[in-house]
């Protein structure tokens, strides 16, 4: 009996010694928390979102961490409900007292969420979600994507740098669509572009034929396109396999490699408004591609890059202020110019918490995106 | 807008509504013998495109991709109706209906889980044309639909099976009585329409050059129309109601623009038939 | 703060539960359109009250304006057959989204934003508890009442029932219509909780899942749509730290508690 107390006691000590040690002094980690769809419809740009934070993660410790503390992600899965983002928002801010929040999902969760994580006072950044009213009013919240109607305007300049006059209007029927859309007609009509064909689709629809069927009749001289990589897969293929060789237009939905491919060599020469260039000279931008090239298996995409930039301008914003104040971390963000991110140039940041920065068409040449050209003129990208 | 166009869109929405057409069948044979909605079916629709991808991506062609499917497909087709479909006869619809939706739901997530989220490119055929506007792609879907249905046919009319179905769909503790194996029979009947749904998922994944985990969902929704359009219990009317809407979408949207979704073509037409022949387009005796 | 906010979304759960209790527990209406309804009320209050209209005009309203809608769908059931009216809800559930996803006037694809909270969060969340309790307490009162007895033996057999004279065709429509309504109850509260509402958010996922709350917890008594309404709908904050399998377990929940419990957690198994 007195033998088995004795080493029920060895195994507890022991086993306590393996529960001490971590707890032994070390510096406090900083958690940053991350909300992004890991399941459900928008499982994929969650994966991609999360590999690129979990990328800068990994560069900012391998560098001595942030304020020389390690950080430490906190990830829930939201599915893209705001429903759900909220309480996991909620969550975030008061059960696991993050200091800073990457909004890794779509708008209508980061809808929800940028309130409340706004209102607990802790710096919250929105990767890559259009809506505006997203960052409006909130001084806390920021955005590192393009906004929609920004987008939209590099996407009419382009047609007209084409020397293209007449163009089509495919638009998604969600806001991510109709703020590019909203944004192309305004700089068309700008610029002496004629929409000689509009129409909406629903998100995840495949059947494009019928309502592509109709755009010859138009005389269309491009089409601009919105949508994301499956969809766009499915237009695009549908398009020449119709028989159309007019010049297609997208935007950064397209920004993955699954587009080109599920498009197949239908996705040679189409152009698409992103922020992702990967002919930068930027070595930041060259050693994300790599990176995330090694970790995740497929070349990387926008969203993950946006994710990438987004814990990395929020983490330097910190580490200049040199101490978790929200209130200073936000000025100085608002204070921080000219940045070189893996998602383009940051010329400043709005008052509103958004990002004046460039944007870059990229064209699909032998099965990759390359640059085609970049726009940087403050007068068109102003928000 | 031209003939060449015009025909170019009966034929996609031929292709189409032959997708519809086979997801659907299924659906309505189950119905019929165990007056259940067996949404799962279309987890079994997907289970045999990832299957079917699975061939192909070893090496096979088109043919081993359908029976890589169908195959896959039939067995868990046959598994959940030993296991769920079976204990749970006589107990109210609503039971084995939500049930169905959570395994239709764990079916797409552990198809994520096990193959990740992102679509899949299925490229067995090149959608180069071959005979005017007509694809590659959509010769193959429609006439290897085709040679399907003639396949089933022959199976409904020259063994008992059709007749057998019949009887026990009209009523099925009558049919016992008369000597029907009923076990067996509603196996058969699952195989049949698995093995339907599982190559429907190859050909859409072909047609479309995409399988994704949650592809179930659309012709979730587009089967429920289908069924009700023709007629809850009558199998081939679910074949020409298929091949009807997928046509009729093609052309009311090219026509009409695709201002609300499709979606809203199919459900519109379903309330209407639902309200005034809820027997369905083609069924002669109204079911109460 | 955490507890609230979980507890506040619990409660909209289950007075969700408890209005589609009425309608599919209790009078045996299968429908899988609820959540359209919940809908309806969301964006009476979210149109209204970004207009300036007082919270609980609006609420009233919303109230009002959903049982308008179920009244409807109520007489449309008289025509069908049970498989057929899970259909046509199903049906009803995609029209009511795609309006307020293509007409302009309810914000589109934007949905709408900015709706504002009435009171303060603490109060406001005592009002959503103080909702569910009154919605518990009407539906017990129904249960119990000769209009209950009436559903009940609709639900057990239709044919019996009108021939034991029960006015089938009222009682159905007053199950839609009540249900409807309370729906649209929880929809004002939920609008002005979360305070941005879009279309997507009332689609036909969510129904499913009303209606597995209900299923799985229990038709036809008190305690099990509550039941429900807690399980699955804690069901992500609990399994967090299960977060990349949230789905296929919630899913693997539905399929094992269906198949081997039937009547559900809390139901009482059929005589």
């Amino acid at each position: 009996m007195k033998r088995a107390l004795a080493w029920c006691v060895v195994v507890v000590l022991t086993l306590s010694a393996g529960w001490l040690a971590p707890a032994l002094p070390q510096a406090v980690p900083v958690k940053v928390g991350v909300l992004a769809p890991l399941s459900g419809f928008a499982a994929a740009d969650g994966k991609s979102v999360l590999t690129g934070i979990e990328i800068a993660t990994e560069e900012i410790n391998a560098k001595g961490g942030l304020l020389g503390r390690r950080v430490e992600l906190v990830v829930y899965d939201d599915q893209a409900d705001p429903k759900q983002a909220v309480s996991f928002a909620r969550r975030l801010v008061e059960l696991d007292k993050v200091s800073l929040v990457i909004g890794g999902s779509y708008s209508g969760a980061s809808l929800a969420t940028a309130p409340v994580i706004n209102e607990a006072g802790v710096p919250f950044i929105a990767a890559y979600a259009v809506h505006p009213d997203i960052t409006r009013g909130k001084p806390f919240a920021f955005r590192m994507g393009l906004l929609g109607p920004v987008q939209g305007r590099v996407g009419a300049q382009l047609v007209h740098d084409l020397q293209l006059k007449r163009v089509a209007v495919l638009t998604i029927q969600n806001d991510f669509g109709r703020s590019l859309e909203a944004g192309f007609r305004e700089r068309a009509g700008k610029i002496g572009l004629e929409v000689v064909f509009a129409d909406l689709y629903p998100p995840g629809n495949q059947n494009f034929t019928p309502v592509l069927a109709r755009i010859p009749a138009s005389g269309a001289e491009a089409l601009y396109a919105s949508g994301y990589y499956a969809e766009a897969a499915n237009l695009v293929r549908q398009a020449r396999a119709l028989g159309m060789r007019i010049p297609i237009i997208g935007q950064e939905g397209y920004d993955s490699p699954k587009f080109i491919e599920l498009a197949g060599p239908a996705a040679e020469g189409v152009l698409i408004t992103t922020t992702l260039d990967r002919d930068s000279r930027n070595p930041e931008v060259q050693g994300f591609l790599k990176k995330y090239r090694t970790k995740a298996g497929i070349p990387a995409d926008m969203v993950a890059a946006s994710g990438y930039s987004a814990l990395k301008v929020l983490a330097m914003a910190v580490q200049k202020v040199g101490r978790l104040d929200p209130p200073a971390v936000g000025w100085t963000l608002k204070s921080m110019a000219n940045l070189d991110t893996a998602v383009g140039h940051v010329y400043r940041f709005t008052e509103d918490g958004d990002p004046v920065k460039t944007a870059t068409v990229q064209v699909v040449r032998k099965g990759e995106f390359r640059r085609f050209r970049n726009y940087t003129a403050l007068e068109l990208l102003r928000p | 807008m031209d003939w060449t166009t015009l025909s170019a869109l009966v034929v996609d929405g031929l292709a189409v509504g032959s997708i519809y057409a086979l997801t659907a069948f299924g659906l309505t044979l189950v119905y019929g013998l165990l007056r259940v909605l067996h949404v799962a079916h279309a987890g079994v629709y997907a289970m045999g495109a990832y299957a079917g991808w699975l061939a192909f991506s070893a090496g096979g062609g088109l043919a081993l991709a359908l029976l890589a499917g169908a195959a896959c497909a039939v067995g868990v087709g046959l598994f959940l109706e030993r296991w769920f479909y079976r204990p749970l006869q006589g107990r109210p619809p609503l039971v084995p209906l939500i049930g169905s939706i959570g395994l239709f739901l764990a079916m797409g997530d552990l198809l994520r889980i096990l193959f990740g989220p992102y679509q899949q490119g299925f490229p067995v055929l090149p959608p180069e044309r071959v005979a005017g506007p007509i694809t590659l792609p959509q010769l193959a879907v429609v006439g290897a639909t085709a040679f399907l249905f003639l396949l089933v046919y022959g199976v409904v009319t020259r063994t008992p099976l059709g007749v057998g179905w019949k009887a026990i769909a009209q009523d099925a503790e009558m049919a016992a009585a008369v000597g029907i194996p009923l076990p067996r029979y509603t196996q058969a009947a699952f195989a049949l329409a698995s093995a339907l749904a599982g190559a429907a998922g190859v050909f859409v994944g072909v047609y479309y050059n995409q399988i994704y985990p949650t592809m179930g969902a659309v012709p979730a929704y587009k089967a429920l129309a289908v069924v009700v359009l023709g007629g809850l219990g009558s199998s081939w009317g679910t074949v020409v109601a298929g091949l009807l809407l997928g046509v009729v979408e093609a052309v009311a949207v090219a026509f009409l623009g695709t201002r609300f979704p499709p979606e809203g073509v199919a459900f519109v037409a379903m309330i209407l038939v639902l309200l005034f022949r809820p027997q369905g387009l083609l069924a002669t005796e109204p079911q109460g | 703060m955490y507890a609230v906010t979980v507890l506040t979304q619990l409660c909209i759960y289950a007075i969700l539960t408890l209005s589609l209790n009425l309608v599919t527990g209790l009078a045996g209406q299968v429908s899988l359109g609820h959540a359209a309804f919940f809908g309806l009320g969301a964006y009476t209050v979210g149109v209204l009250t970004t207009r300036g209209f007082p919270f609980l005009t609006a609420w009233l309203l919303a109230a009002v304006v959903a049982a308008g809608w179920g009244l409807l769908l109520g007489s449309i059931s008289l025509r069908l057959r049970e498989d057929f009216l899970a259909i046509a809800s199903i049906a009803f559930n995609f029209v009511v989204v795609a309006a307020l996803l293509y007409l302009p006037y309810f914000g589109g694809a934007y949905g709408i934003s900015g709706i504002p909270k009435p009171m303060g969060s603490v109060a406001f969340s005592v009002l959503v508890l103080a909702t569910t309790l009154g919605v518990a307490w009407c539906h017990e009162r129904l249960r119990r009442s000769d209009l209950g007895l009436a559903w009940m033996s609709l639900r057990e057999s239709e044919a019996a029932a009108e021939a034991l004279g029960v006015d089938v065709r009222r009682f159905k429509v007053t199950a839609f219509v009540l249900g409807t309504g309370l729906a649209g109850v929880a929809g004002g509260l939920y609008a002005a909780y979360i305070g941005v509402i879009r279309p997507e958010d009332f689609g036909f996922p969510l129904s499913v899942t009303l209606l597995a709350m209900v299923a799985v917890g229990g038709m036809g008594t008190m305690w099990g749509p509550l039941a429900g309404a807690f399980l699955l709908g804690g069901f992500a904050q609990a399994f967090a730290f299960v977060h990349n399998y949230q789905l296929v377990l919630y899913g693997l929940l539905l399929a094992v508690v269906m198949r081997y419990r039937p009547q559900g957690l809390l139901g009482r198994r059929p005589t």
